[in-house]
């Protein structure tokens, strides 16, 4: 029970992580995001663009996890306290707003009960399948080993190579570094907390595609949300994104199809609405930049948004250079991580394991 | 299947069955039509670019080909947001302007259609049967406590049911699976009689038919399966009646959980195998027997005995074989390797290994070929049992030991050599000195001898203390041809598979000069033993010198040299 306690304790402070974080890109690109929403989803990409620079060099070098976990828990400490400092009165402000919203559309309550319920629902499925197995299976290992992908996750043994497939994207490697930093099993933590997050995040998104589709309109952005949960719940086959939510949602493919992508489809939604919007560019750079760090699945699926997006565009402006170019800077991460997958794939990359 | 087919199943893994892909055509054409004029223009062109650049079979097969696997396309299926889409046009449509009536009925009436057309993935029924906060079945945390209580080891392995396994895995790291997923797979999907042709995770599959399906096999051959694959604890549903069984196995009690219960593998009694009756047991079992040789010595002033084993060809399928040469290796595995009682190498091995110690001889001598292929597989094989032997012996490597056969072929000489050195001691020219004889055995003898082992061969023949040489590939005969017509008749394509002139094997200068120290008449080689050729001969290799051709060890044959 102590282990649940923590989990709902790391959610509360992932979110006002979140929630501080989103000041960085806000402050480099000079934008505003107006709800707290979209500060978290903001905040959230750029929390894991930023664990993905600090992680992915410690754990290609073999360190351990207590290692990865001191030294990212002080930087998050760090620059949280910064934020604060800095930013804190934003918090008192952006809360008024969000609880004089509340009073005044009462929906707003009946919307959070639905995604609460929604959320017990899912962290109560036990689900189990080889995926689950080898996901949490690595990360159970890791935290026993305190080592990252050293053993295989479905039999233990001992590896020889470190898996890129697995230590390409830090998703995994953040959540064994919370495991570690809030003492809980991975199989506590893939089931609570980090299905939890999968479901609160998307409903985060789904409410912000609700206001953007309604033009600011709160209340049918929440009749949206709760549409959206009802058809989720009627649709739970093998491969629907919903199944990756509400059962699934312990695995990087959970986040890629419920957070990422609709990341990626809502700014891609902005931009198609007005691509003149500096914002919406940003919020397309993040959502692909934090792609790859948050799901492998993500390497070519987002990509392949982006270019559709960018040909509408292209085709409706009939300005190609400009767009093509800023899709380009966009999807740079991607090429990146591609390239560095390629060269595992084809085995010059090879990090043996100690 | 065409490519547009195939993508087509993968989108209906994502949309579920025609009810919902309906529900997305109306929610989409009603968006279209509730949408301003100049969104209503984008969304088509998306629509379009989406269905020319990315839903097409031509895209499908590239991306199949070059990015990704062909089972997880679906995932390209998720830039379709179609609970969003249903959900966005039925806000529409709830915000609209009809009649609340019409409203209400409508809505009804997709929800039931939904919910009598959907096919849940959910097991809904085990949402309200949580037993624990690690939302596993209390069975599985007692068998696991009771596993941290008793372990010896780090990490201990543990043969346990599938569906037990999916959950403890996900529990304890502190254990190694000893059932994976793949040998599951493949057992699940293909049955115990493809995994008997194949011998494709033949141990794991021997395991899993106990702790799965409660199957009593023959327990000498679960007694392989559990060497072979280290296992230290097995996990034994209650109700299979074991309890007995478990007890042949060696196999003591630790606890009960609700619906299982854990057993440790007794290795005490594993290892090694001293009583009379139970090796006579493992030899009627695994149809061990053995061959009697005596070489007389003059002068000796004590009786000695030898052990000689060789071409057990000993493996075990692993996914290193490649493709074109798998039903060769079968064909190998299935008909060519098997003991009198039809016992496989790889099981021969195990029970051989843990019996060879109670003959109490001087020495062992392997005489090559004792794996059939070089893979971590079979190495890993052949040196478990090497492990187990305390009497001292020497290992003779020949091509079979060494050449990285049916496999990938990636595997450079270097690299065999070195997983070689990795089982026993590596010398170009054994020597055991037994006082008043050496037995020297020509290592790699399918190879010609290097310069380095005449050397060491000149050294040991100068001594002029008797030797008894062990040698792969016999040496043909200067004074009888009756083994190299024998060789002849036996080999497919008509070859002598010896050391000679007239031979598959001819010698070059060094490994010349070595025969010629050999068939010397004031040669100190007293007797010479080989293999290869799987059957057993004796010749007279000179005047003075007699050759003994042994008997094949995959056969269940070992022979016991008497030196008097």
């Amino acid at each position: 029970m102590i282990q649940i306690i923590s989990c709902g304790m790391m959610l509360i402070i992932l979110f006002a992580v979140f929630y501080f974080w989103s000041n960085i890109p806000q402050r480099i690109f000079g934008i505003t995001w107006k709800t707290i929403s979209e500060k978290i989803i903001y905040g959230f990409f750029t929390y894991f663009i930023c664990f993905q620079i600090v992680a992915m060099p410690l754990v290609w070098l073999k360190r351990t996890v207590t290692e990865v976990s001191i030294l990212w828990g002080l930087i998050v400490l760090a620059v949280t306290s910064i934020l604060i400092g800095t930013k804190g009165k934003n918090l008192k402000r952006d809360m008024g707003k969000a609880v004089g919203l509340v009073r005044e559309k009462k929906v707003l309550i009946l919307m959070t009960a639905v995604v609460v319920g929604v959320t017990c629902f899912s962290v109560l499925q036990s689900y189990n399948g080889w995926d689950m197995v080898y996901y949490i299976g690595n990360m159970e290992s890791a935290l026993e080993a305190n080592r990252f992908f050293f053993y295989d996750g479905f039999a233990g043994t001992k590896l020889e190579f470190l898996n890129l497939h697995e230590a390409l994207s830090m998703f995994y490697v953040h959540f064994i570094v919370m495991g570690r930093i809030f003492h809980v099993n991975a199989r506590i933590m893939g089931f609570y907390g980090m299905r939890a997050l999968c479901v609160l995040l998307a409903a985060m998104i789904v409410y912000c595609f609700g206001r953007r589709l309604f033009r600011g309109d709160e209340k049918k952005a929440a009749y949206l949300v709760m549409a959206w949960l009802t058809f989720g719940f009627l649709e739970m086959v093998l491969h629907a994104t919903s199944f990756f939510m509400f059962v699934r949602g312990y695995e990087a493919k959970g986040f890629a199809a419920n957070v990422v992508i609709p990341a990626v489809l809502y700014a891609s939604l902005g931009l198609i609405q007005d691509c003149s919007k500096r914002r919406r560019w940003v919020e397309l750079g993040l959502a692909v930049f934090a792609s790859v760090p948050i799901s492998l699945t993500n390497l070519v699926v987002v990509p392949c948004a982006v270019a559709i997006m960018a040909l509408v565009i292209m085709i409706q402006k009939r300005n190609i250079i400009p767009i093509f170019l800023r899709s380009l800077i966009c999807v740079l991460p991607n090429i990146a991580f591609a390239m560095v997958y390629m060269l595992y794939l084809k085995g010059v990359i090879v990090i043996g394991v100690m | 299947m065409s490519g547009t087919k195939m993508m087509f199943e993968k989108f209906m893994e994502c949309f579920g069955n025609w009810v919902w892909v309906a529900l997305f055509v109306i929610s989409v054409l009603y968006i279209l039509w509730r949408i301003r004029p100049e969104n209503r223009k984008k969304m088509l062109l998306t629509i379009l670019l989406v269905g020319v650049f990315l839903y097409n079979g031509l895209t499908f097969r590239l991306l199949s080909h070059f990015v990704t696997e062909t089972d997880s396309f679906y995932r390209f299926f998720w830039l379709i947001p179609i609970t969003l889409v249903c959900a966005y046009a039925f806000v529409l449509f709830w915000t609209g302007k009809q009649n609340r009536i019409v409203k209400l009925v409508i809505s009804c009436f997709i929800a039931v259609v939904l919910v009598v057309s959907g096919d849940s993935y959910v097991d809904y029924s085990k949402t309200q049967s949580i037993e624990n906060p690690y939302l596993m079945p209390d069975d599985v945390l007692g068998i696991a406590t009771m596993i941290a209580g008793d372990k010896e080891e780090d990490m201990p392995t543990i043969a346990m049911p599938m569906d037990f396994e999916l959950v403890y895995r996900t529990y304890d790291a502190s254990a190694i699976m000893g059932i994976g997923r793949a040998p599951y797979a493949y057992f699940r999907s293909n049955g115990y009689e493809e995994v008997a042709r194949t011998g494709h995770y033949l141990q794991e599959s021997r395991l899993a038919r106990l702790v799965e399906n409660g199957e009593k096999q023959d327990v000498l051959m679960v007694k392989s399966a559990i060497i072979d694959k280290e296992i230290d604890y097995l996990v034994i549903n209650n109700h299979m009646g074991l309890e007995d069984y478990m007890t042949l196995l060696d196999c003591t009690l630790v606890g009960e959980a609700k619906d299982y219960s854990l057993y440790r593998v007794n290795y005490n009694s594993y290892d090694k195998v001293t009583k009379k009756e139970e090796v006579q047991k493992i030899k009627d079992a695994m149809g061990i027997s053995e061959d009697e040789e005596t070489v007389e010595l003059e002068g000796l002033e004590k009786e000695y005995q030898i052990l000689a084993v060789n071409d057990l060809h000993d493996f075990l399928l692993d996914d290193s074989v490649m493709e074109e040469k798998i039903e060769t290796v079968y064909d190998r595995y299935n008909n060519l390797f098997l003991s009198a009682t039809g016992v496989h190498s790889a099981d021969l091995w195990n029970g051989m290994s843990a019996i060879l110690d109670s003959y109490q001889t001087d020495g062992i001598v392997f005489i090559g070929d004792m794996i059939d292929y070089s893979s971590k597989e079979n190495i890993r094989l052949f040196k478990n049992g090497l492990e187990n032997i305390e009497t001292p012996y020497i290992y003779l490597r020949a091509d079979h030991d060494l050449g990285a056969w049916y496999t990938t072929g990636e595997n450079s000489n270097e690299e065999t050599m070195g997983l070689s050195k990795s089982i026993a001691e590596y010398q170009e020219v054994f020597v055991k000195d037994y006082g008043e004889f050496y037995l020297v055995g020509w290592n790699n003898s399918t190879s010609p001898l290097s310069q380095e082992g005449l050397e060491r061969m000149k050294e040991i023949f100068a001594e002029g203390k008797p030797i008894i040489l062990a040698t792969h590939v016999p040496l043909d005969s200067i004074v009888d041809d009756g083994l190299r017509k024998a060789a002849m008749e036996a080999d497919p394509e008509g070859r002598a598979k010896l050391w000679g002139e007239n031979c598959l094997y001819r010698p070059n200068e060094t490994t010349q000069e070595f025969l010629d120290m050999v068939y010397a008449q004031d040669s100190p080689v007293k007797a010479v033993f080989a293999g290869h050729l799987h059957f057993k001969y004796t010749v007279q290799l000179t005047d003075n010198i007699t050759e003994y051709v042994l008997p094949p060890a995959f056969s269940g044959k070992i022979t016991r040299i008497t030196i008097k």
